[in-house]
């Protein structure tokens, strides 16, 4: 509890200590996803990750992953719907 | 395409199978780094770096996923295409080796600042020196070859010999000055004329004054005996007795020299079949009358410098078609001396 308030007191984003998964929307065209642990499902219609803590639920029309790194994805394509699980 | 994913190669891979989640996953955790994906019917379509392609190969044999690869585009391929022909390896490093004996020779010769020493005397040196075009430069040795040129034609007094790529720089300085003739002293101790001319002073020092003031000599002659004469009580001469001629002679003399500067400047070079050939360069009207200026004052500085006295100079600059002519009558007045 301690730590929790030193480390809001200090302002640091939660991202970095707490290695919570950060999502970036541009529009409903891009999206991008950082500290995320994988894929569970992958078509044109709907993309499923994997954050650190549930999952995220992409649905829309032509989605497709334009990189696919160790750290960071970005998704394009016409999105929907975002659903977190 | 970026120049950077040209030089890295970049293949277009299509994975199918059940398994694609965990081998997309799997390359995930392996740092693999897939971009442009795009997930079709038949599976997914994505594109990875030339280097990653063997790491792909093994994350699709662990997940059962099968990879097919669609299109390779990049250096690497073009080298693996090109290394495979061996016509074109036999190309390249002929190719490699021709250049590489090409320019370890000497193709041209060029030669600055050449105007009044003949080119084929120059050229009949650097043939006996063995200096050709197609020759090696490592065979070429320009200091050797400075100081040879220098010393065989009397009239240069500078030479620098550079080669700059496959090219022999030769920057000749002439000696523009003038050249005292060489004067034949006697065996005896008499001291003799250097040069013709009107005795302008005589003070002999020692030995018996021959030439007056106002006499013409020649080259030779003598000026101041030393053969004394010793005269007995009758005052005839007893015998002659030797002593070195001393003393200070002027002799007034005119020396008329030609600067003659031309009206195009000419730069010699040699070509790979050993000709000869000449450049010209048109030189302005300022620039000409210049060069002829400044050449006339060095022959007159030159000439004091070897200790001659100028009495009286008349310099006269004409332009005709050829260039530029100075004219140049000195009456000067040289000292023959001689000290023991």
């Amino acid at each position: 509890m301690i730590a929790t308030k030193i480390l809001e007191a200090t302002q640091i984003p939660c991202e970095v200590y707490d290695n919570t998964t950060r999502l970036t929307i541009k529009g409903r065209k891009e999206a991008y996803i950082e500290n995320y642990k994988g894929l569970l499902e992958y078509t044109c219609e709907r993309i499923v990750v994997q954050m650190n803590r549930g999952r995220v639920l992409f649905c829309g029309e032509n989605l497709c992953v334009e990189y696919y790194a160790y750290d960071c994805m970005k998704i394009v394509g016409r999105i929907d719907v975002i659903q977190y699980e | 395409m970026s120049f950077n994913t040209f030089l890295k190669g970049e293949c277009r891979i299509l994975a199918t199978g059940a398994y694609l989640e965990s081998f997309l996953n799997l390359c995930k955790r392996n740092g693999i780094c897939m971009y442009r994906s795009s997930s079709t019917e038949k599976g997914v379509i994505f594109s990875a770096y030339y280097l990653e392609l063997e790491r792909i190969k093994q994350a699709a044999k662990k997940t059962c996923v099968e990879v097919v690869l669609l299109e390779e585009i990049g250096l690497p391929f073009l080298m693996q295409k090109v290394l495979h022909k061996k016509a074109t390896l036999l190309g390249i490093f002929f190719c490699m080796l021709i250049l590489f004996l090409c320019s370890s020779m000497v193709w041209s010769i060029q030669m600055e600042g050449v105007e009044q020493v003949s080119i084929q005397e120059i050229g009949m040196v650097l043939e006996q020196q063995g200096v050709h075009a197609g020759m090696l430069k490592s065979s070429l040795d320009t200091v050797e070859l400075s100081s040879c040129i220098r010393q065989k034609i009397d009239q240069i007094t500078w030479v620098s010999c550079k080669i700059n790529g496959t090219k022999l720089y030769i920057d000749i300085k002439e000696n523009d000055g003038y050249i005292g003739k060489e004067v034949s002293i006697q065996p005896g101790d008499d001291l003799v004329s250097s040069t013709d001319g009107i005795v302008h002073s005589i003070v002999a020092k020692k030995g018996i004054p021959i030439a007056h003031k106002g006499d013409a000599v020649t080259i030779g002659q003598i000026l101041i005996s030393g053969q004394v004469p010793i005269y007995n009580e009758a005052g005839e001469i007893a015998r002659l007795e030797a002593v070195k001629a001393d003393g200070q002679v002027w002799i007034e003399h005119i020396l008329n020299n030609v600067i003659q500067v031309q009206a195009y400047e000419e730069i010699f070079y040699r070509d790979y079949r050993k000709k000869w050939k000449i450049g010209k360069r048109k030189r302005e009207e300022l620039e000409g009358e210049a060069i002829c200026i400044r050449k006339c004052n060095e022959f007159l500085d030159s000439l004091e410098k070897k200790g001659l006295q100028i009495v009286q100079k008349n310099v006269t600059i004409k332009r005709d078609n050829f260039g530029w002519k100075g004219n140049l009558s000195v009456t000067v007045l040289e000292g023959i001396t001689r000290y023991e």
